[in-house]
C-alpha cells in the first residue's frame, strides 16, 4: 500500500489563521505579537529597558486592543515609529471590520515612508505581504487603500486640504514637529467614532524642536488625555552579547549594562558610530528622548517661565500714568 | 451501471437524401462564413425558407451525429491500440539481441504503461490512487492547536531567515 504523505500548504495554513483572527480576534496580547513575527518577521521590542520608558510593544499591544484612545510615541531616530505605526494601522484595517485610518506625514517624503512600509517598496518592511492580498478590494494605492471588510486607509501629506473629507475613526500623525500648527489644530477635528470603533489621534515624532509643536504636545499631554509611549535607543537596541565588555564600550556612559536585557533590532555598532559622529546635545536629544537641544538658539538660557511676564501696563486705564 | 453498460440508441438522422445532406453541410459552412440567409439562397438557387430548414435539419444531423458516438466502443478501441502497442514493445524486447536495444524498448513499454494508466484514470475505468492528503479546515479554535500551527510557522521562518544570503 503507498504511503500517504500529508500535504500541510503553508500558505494554506496561514489564510486560516488569518481568517480565525478576523472573526474571533486574538485570545491575549501575546498571541498579536506572534502573529506578527510569524508574519512579517517582526520582532517588536518587549523589554522594559528603561525603567522610565516604555517598551514599543506596549504601544502595539494598547493601541490595537483600544486601551487608549490618543497617544503619543515620542521615540528616537531609527526607533520604528513609522514602521509601527504602518504595522499598528495595518492590524487595525485587517482585523476591524469598518474601520477607517487617515494617516497624514510631517512631509511628502514622511508620508511616503509610511507607505512604502505597507507595500514594500524602496527601504519598506512590505506589511501588505501575498497573505494579506485577498483581502484588497482593488489596487492599493497611497491616497486610498480598501479592503474586504470595508477598512479603508488614506496616506496623505498634512495640508489644510488633507484635513479636511471625510472623518475616519483613527487619525495618525507622523512627524509633527514638521506640522504647521494651523494645520494641527484642524486635524484634531478629524477623528469620529463609528461602528463601534473608538475615534483616536496617534502621534508618532521625535523631538528635535526646542519650541516645536512635539514639544507643546508633550507638555500639554496631560491635559489634552494624551498617553505618552516614550523609547529611546537602548529599548530598540539588539541584545548585547556577552563577550562586549561594558568597561571598554562607548556607549556605557548612558547604557550602564541597559542593553544586556535589550531584545530590540537596534544595531549596537551603528549606535557607537552615531554617537561619535553627533554632539552630546544631538545624541541626547534625538537618540535618548531627553528634551531638544537648545543648540543654535541665540539665548540658550531663555526660559518661557523666568523671561516672559504679563505687561504691567495691559491693565492700566487709557491716559493714566 | 458503467459507460459501456449503457444501451446505445440508434442515431435520429433526418430521412435526407446524400445530395441534400452534402448541401446541408455546405450551407452550415455559408453560415459560419458569415454569410447572410439571402446570399446563401441565391448561390443554390433555393427560396430563403427552405436554406433555414436546411440549416434546423443540419442541426438535427449534428446532434444525430453526437447521440451515434459509442462511448464504450471508442474506449474498448483505444484500449485495444494500447494493447497491442505494448504486446508489440514486449516481442521486440524479446527479439532484441543488442542491449542497448533491449533497454529502449523497456523504456518504451514503461512509458507507454503510465499513459495508458493515466488514459484509464481520465476515462473513470480505474480510480485514481490519492498521492497526498491535503491538510485544511484545521481546527483553529482550538488554543492547543493554534499554538502548535504558530510554533511550526516560527520554525519555518526561522529557518527561511537562517538560510538567506
Amino acid at each position: 500500500m503507498t504511503n500517504l504523505e500529508p500535504d500541510l500548504d503553508l500558505a494554506l495554513v496561514r489564510r486560516e489563521l488569518i481568517e480565525h483572527h478576523r472573526h474571533r480576534g486574538f485570545k491575549d496580547p501575546q498571541e498579536l505579537l506572534r502573529f506578527i513575527k510569524v508574519f512579517w518577521g517582526l520582532r517588536v521590542p518587549q523589554a522594559q529597558v528603561c525603567p522610565e520608558h516604555t517598551p514599543p510593544a506596549q504601544y502595539i499591544m494598547d493601541t490595537f486592543f483600544e486601551k487608549v484612545q490618543d497617544s503619543v510615541c515620542w521615540a528616537n531616530r531609527g526607533g520604528g515609529k513609522t514602521l509601527l505605526g504602518a504595522l499598528s494601522t495595518w492590524l487595525d484595517t485587517v482585523f476591524k471590520n469598518n474601520c477607517a485610518t487617515k494617516i497624514l506625514g510631517g512631509s511628502l517624503e514622511q508620508s511616503k515612508k509610511m507607505y512604502q512600509h505597507l507595500t514594500g517598496e524602496g527601504d519598506g518592511w512590505g506589511l501588505v505581504t501575498e497573505d494579506f492580498r485577498y483581502l484588497l478590494r482593488g489596487e492599493m494605492l497611497a491616497a486610498q487603500t480598501a479592503l474586504i471588510n470595508k477598512s479603508n486607509i488614506n496616506i496623505l501629506t498634512a495640508s489644510s486640504k488633507s484635513v479636511r473629507g471625510p472623518h475616519p475613526q483613527i487619525l495618525r500623525l507622523d512627524e509633527i514637529d514638521e506640522f504647521d500648527d494651523k494645520i494641527y489644530e484642524a486635524a484634531m477635528l478629524i477623528p469620529k467614532t463609528k461602528h463601534g470603533i473608538k475615534a483616536g489621534v496617534q502621534i508618532y515624532s521625535t523631538m528635535h524642536k526646542a519650541y516645536g509643536l512635539m514639544n507643546r504636545v508633550i507638555t500639554e499631554a496631560a491635559l489634552s488625555g494624551y498617553k505618552i509611549y516614550k523609547w529611546c535607543v537602548f529599548d530598540v537596541m539588539e541584545k548585547c552579547p556577552d563577550w562586549r565588555e561594558c568597561e571598554a564600550c562607548e556607549l556605557w556612559e548612558d547604557c550602564q549594562g541597559k542593553a544586556k536585557i535589550a531584545d530590540g533590532f537596534y544595531s549596537i555598532e551603528n549606535a557607537i558610530s552615531e554617537k561619535r559622529r553627533v554632539s552630546r546635545d544631538t545624541w541626547l536629544c534625538e537618540m535618548l528622548c531627553f528634551q531638544p537641544s537648545q543648540e543654535g538658539l541665540i539665548y540658550k538660557e531663555f526660559d518661557i517661565n523666568v523671561h516672559v511676564v504679563s505687561d504691567p501696563f495691559e491693565d492700566e486705564p487709557e491716559g493714566a500714568g | 451501471m458503467t459507460s459501456s453498460e449503457t444501451p446505445q440508441s440508434k442515431p435520429e438522422i433526418p430521412p435526407i437524401s446524400r445530395l441534400r445532406q452534402q448541401r446541408i453541410r455546405e450551407i452550415q459552412d455559408l453560415f459560419d462564413t458569415g454569410l447572410k440567409v439571402s446570399e446563401i439562397a441565391k448561390i443554390y438557387g433555393i427560396s430563403e425558407r427552405q436554406v433555414r430548414r436546411d440549416k434546423e435539419d443540419g442541426k438535427a444531423f449534428d446532434r444525430a451525429l453526437s447521440k451515434a458516438v459509442d462511448q464504450a466502443e471508442v474506449l474498448g478501441r483505444e484500449i485495444r491500440s494500447y494493447e497491442q502497442a505494448m504486446r508489440m514493445e514486449w516481442r521486440s524486447y524479446r527479439l532484441a539481441t543488442n542491449p542497448f536495444v533491449k533497454v529502449a524498448c523497456m523504456r518504451n513499454l514503461i512509458a507507454l504503461k503510465e499513459k495508458y494508466i493515466k488514459f484509464l484514470q481520465g476515462a473513470g475505468l480505474i480510480d485514481k490512487v490519492p498521492e497526498q492528503i491535503k491538510v485544511t479546515g484545521l481546527p483553529m479554535e482550538d488554543d492547543e492547536v493554534r499554538s502548535a500551527i504558530y510554533a511550526v510557522l516560527e520554525l519555518v521562518r526561522e529557518k527561511i531567515e537562517e538560510n538567506a544570503p
